[in-house]
């Protein structure tokens, strides 16, 4: 009897790859399958959109497990609401939706917690934003590894207190790369509306990273 | 350079792709304006800033525990209606509330049946008083209330219990006077009750034919019986409380007679 090396054995997706007719069909044609009693087409979604749906909520909330645990409600909600998916917008716009929503929910769950560190309080430029932000230690790094790591942790420092409504289309623009009328349709606000938030976040965040940038 | 034409510049910079090239309008515009040409290059940097974020991936056992969770639903609505119902929160939590409620009910009214007072009843009406010259007994809880079961009304062997209940505090007396014949009229009665502190006293005139005999119910608290002879004297005896096992009535380390008024 064979044994299982790792987890990875136990991925269903990849144990059991999905026939080839599923791996080529359109996201609205699996959801129809889905709906159907397809297994193996929900299967294939979640393959497709897994690393995204949970990457961009990482982004968002900055907290890999739950992002993970976001990320699986997302695929719950899509399964759930199957037979209420209408094809008018693509199905990546209707799960980064979905996602957005949670990741949004999830934040201000957080604030009305009051999780937000009260060191280091920061105020935004619109004055009623209260956010937390460490200094970047300006003393020089050896090591280009170090300067990188160190890069990146501010970077993610600051996303992390921009404030939603600005942190989500930033993240879709710059780290998920999608174009501003998906952005719209995603965050369902005009296109004029997304680029001058993206616009306002940029500035945020060269105010905060000034000394990177 | 107009503030117009450079603020345009910028728009374009802003929703530009990544490194993407600009038209030519805003290139010209660039090798004149070294604040846009400025502006283009920090916001080229702060993108590649963000873009160069590493990726996140899923975990390994995403699918199987997304599975999982998507069984554990199928399995929620496979239940029936009612027990899903039943062991949903709300309905857990309103069970909840109510047995704290029933409970609290409970607990009140068990207070309130131990503290309330037994009706008293006097023995006038069933027991004449006989004109007599024996000695009367009265009997005095002395201290605070008295938490055990109340004893009332006619026991089964024939003997008479009169309890007394002041009105206004949640106290006892419980006192038992023994009927001489188990059937005829008691010879016994209950001439009064009075309380020589804050409560009524019950006294006793001993029956003729058993002289110097009174039932009296055991106290479970310290109780002071005072006794009185025909000429007015009266003696106290402290009684302790008394259990059934071997013990000493009275207690011999205190006086006997503790409020004489005249000498026995």
């Amino acid at each position: 009897m064979r044994t299982l090396s790792s987890i990875e054995e136990l991925n269903f997706a990849a144990a059991m790859p999905a026939p080839v007719v599923v791996q080529k069909a359109s996201d609205h044609a699996l959801l129809e399958e889905t709906l159907a009693g397809d297994e193996d087409a929900f299967a294939e979604l979640v393959r497709r959109y897994r690393n995204q749906i949970t990457s961009y909520i990482y982004r968002m909330t900055n907290d890999y497990d739950g992002a993970v645990d976001l990320a699986q409600e997302t695929f719950l909600r899509v399964y759930r609401a199957a037979n209420r998916y209408q094809t008018t917008h693509a199905f990546s716009t209707y799960i980064y939706r979905i996602a957005t929503n949670l990741a949004i929910s999830e934040l201000r769950k957080r604030k009305r917690r009051r999780l937000v560190s009260l060191t280091g309080l920061l105020t935004s430029g619109e004055g009623d934003e209260v956010r937390d932000f460490d200094a970047p230690d300006e003393r020089p790094l050896a090591d280009a590894n170090l300067v990188d790591t160190e890069q990146r942790r501010v970077v993610k420092k600051a996303i992390s207190t921009l404030p939603e409504k600005y942190r989500a289309p930033l993240v879709l623009r710059d780290v998920e790369g999608k174009s501003y009328d998906e952005i719209a349709a995603i965050l369902q606000t005009s296109e004029g509306t997304v680029k001058s938030r993206i616009n306002r976040a940029r500035n945020f965040l060269r105010d905060k990273m000034r000394h990177y940038v | 350079m107009s503030g117009k034409v450079c603020r345009e510049m910028r728009r374009e910079i802003d929703q530009s792709e990544l490194r993407q090239t600009l038209s030519a309008e805003a290139e010209a515009h660039l090798a004149e304006c070294a604040a846009c040409a400025a502006f283009r290059d920090e916001r080229f940097r702060l993108r590649e800033l963000v873009g160069a974020l590493e990726p996140v991936v899923a975990p390994a056992d995403f699918d199987v525990r997304l599975r999982a969770r998507i069984a554990r639903e199928r399995d929620t609505h496979r239940q029936p209606f009612i027990f899903r119902l039943v062991m949903s929160t709300p309905a857990i939590a309103v069970a909840a509330v109510l047995v704290m409620v029933v409970g609290t009910i409970v607990v009140i009214n068990q207070r309130n049946r131990t503290q309330t007072p037994a009706v008293a009843s006097r023995g006038e009406d069933k027991a004449p008083v006989p004109a007599s010259t024996a000695p009367e007994v009265a009997v005095n809880n002395d201290v605070s209330p008295v938490n055990g079961p109340p004893v009332n009304g006619t026991q089964a062997n024939g003997i008479e219990e009169p309890s007394v209940n002041p009105p206004d505090a949640p106290r006892r007396l419980n006192v038992i006077a023994r009927n001489n014949t188990k059937s005829g009229p008691a010879t016994n009665a209950v001439s009064e009750v009075s309380d020589s502190t804050v409560r009524a006293a019950q006294s006793f005139q001993l029956a003729p034919d058993r002289a110097g005999e009174v039932s009296l119910s055991a106290p479970v608290k310290p109780m002071v019986v005072t006794m009185y002879d025909e000429r007015g004297g009266s003696r106290k005896i402290q009684l302790p409380p008394i259990s059934f096992g071997s013990q000493r009535l009275t207690d011999n380390r205190t006086p006997v007679s503790m409020t004489n008024t005249r000498d026995w």
